[in-house]
């Protein structure tokens, strides 16, 4: 094994304990912890099997592994990203919702005792 | 007021949740409180002039949150003893009493009304999926469970106390987790064969990908289950009044 394979084989090993102890804590959905487990065990595969990226380059035509790995990578956070800003439109519509059903409770009920005159709650 | 509480998640359920609420309450001594997740037709107006007790979620939230809802009613309102039943018509309201039975019989905290036990049977993908769950769950909680995945079930005061805080809602945790807590919490669980009618309206939950896509969450959830730290709800307590 080069130096370089060990590099990113402790990297990825790194990763994932990290997403474990996150859904241990509480601290990450599952659905999401998913996500990123699977670039974890894709990251340790590929320090293993480094030769196989440039296999794979050869076979669909793509001169280096490296660009088809930065290629594919960079597509994959493209989608990432586009994802989660889908599911932060889908929280943003949430909260006003919940803002708009806020509002209207306390149109209707007195103010939290804890409150101040406006009858806001200290946000923790 | 009476001592029982039948709780009803429902999601565009007009069809059949104002016949469902009526027939559970000609049949046992109970309120009904009917969950309604976000529903875009009249589902909440139905189930009021049935005669149920209505919450309604702003948003749809799933049925694991609709039934948190539910049991942080009933923990306020102090109820004995909880059914759940679904709103669409599958379960049979004659079957509630039975499943409320065994919590007093066998001083059980969870009963499962199993659809299995009276030849109900699902083809597929989907039985091979539950067949697995319910060899896992039989191994994990040390006793024979056949239908993990039920809808139709009742619980114990000492449940709710524990599930009105930390219910997990998401597809498949929502029955199967909820099963893993309830015994990490000491809560003694029971099976209790049900009848299971075709549904009268509304659709299946949730599709193939999706399902395929919650397993392999739920193998997670299953596996870390003895290392996690409990779910806590900061900041929702105060609003519990108790």
């Amino acid at each position: 094994m080069t130096r370089i394979e060990v590099f990113f084989l402790t990297l990825s090993l790194l990763q994932f304990i990290m997403v474990l102890e996150f859904v241990r804590r509480r601290k990450l959905l599952e659905s999401f912890a998913l996500l990123w487990l699977g670039v974890g065990i894709a990251g340790i595969l590929l320090a293993v099997f480094r030769g196989a990226v440039d296999d794979v380059a050869t076979f669909v035509g793509i001169a280096a592994g490296a660009n088809l790995f930065l290629g594919l990578g960079l597509l994959f956070f493209l989608f990432v990203s586009m994802t989660l800003s889908l599911y932060v439109s889908r929280l943003e519509e949430r909260v006003e919702i919940l803002a708009e059903e806020v509002a209207a409770l306390r149109g209707a009920a007195p103010p939290f005792a804890d409150g101040d005159q406006e009858g806001r709650v200290p946000v923790p | 007021m009476s001592d029982v509480l039948v709780i009803m998640p429902a999601l565009n359920e007009e069809a059949t949740v104002g016949d469902v609420v009526r027939a559970v309450l000609a049949q046992i001594e109970a309120d009904v409180l009917v969950v309604d997740d976000g529903s875009q037709d009249s589902t909440s107006r139905r189930a009021r002039e049935a005669g149920a007790t209505v919450l309604s979620h702003p948003f749809n939230l799933g049925v694991g949150a609709a039934l948190r809802s539910g049991f942080r009613y009933a923990r306020t309102g102090r109820y004995k003893a909880v059914a759940q039943v679904d709103a669409d018509g599958q379960h049979d309201p004659t079957d509630v009493q039975a499943l409320l039975d065994r919590l007093s019989a066998d001083g059980a905290d969870v009963v499962i009304g199993s659809r299995f036990a009276n030849g109900y049977d699902v083809r597929g993908l989907r039985r091979l999926t539950m067949r697995l769950l319910s060899r896992i769950m039989s191994h994990r909680l040390r006793m024979k469970v056949t239908d993990t995945t039920s809808g139709f079930r009742a619980f114990s005061d000492r449940a709710v106390e524990v599930f009105a805080a930390r219910y997990p809602t998401a597809y498949l945790s929502d029955t199967v987790e909820a099963l893993i807590l309830a015994d990490s919490e000491g809560l003694t669980i029971v099976e209790q064969p049900v009848q299971m009618h075709e549904r009268q309206g509304g659709r299946p939950s949730s599709g193939s990908v999706t399902s395929a896509f919650h397993f392999v969450r739920l193998s997670l959830v299953l596996a870390l289950h003895r290392f996690r730290r409990p779910r806590t709800q900061k900041g929702f307590g105060h609003l519990d009044s108790d």
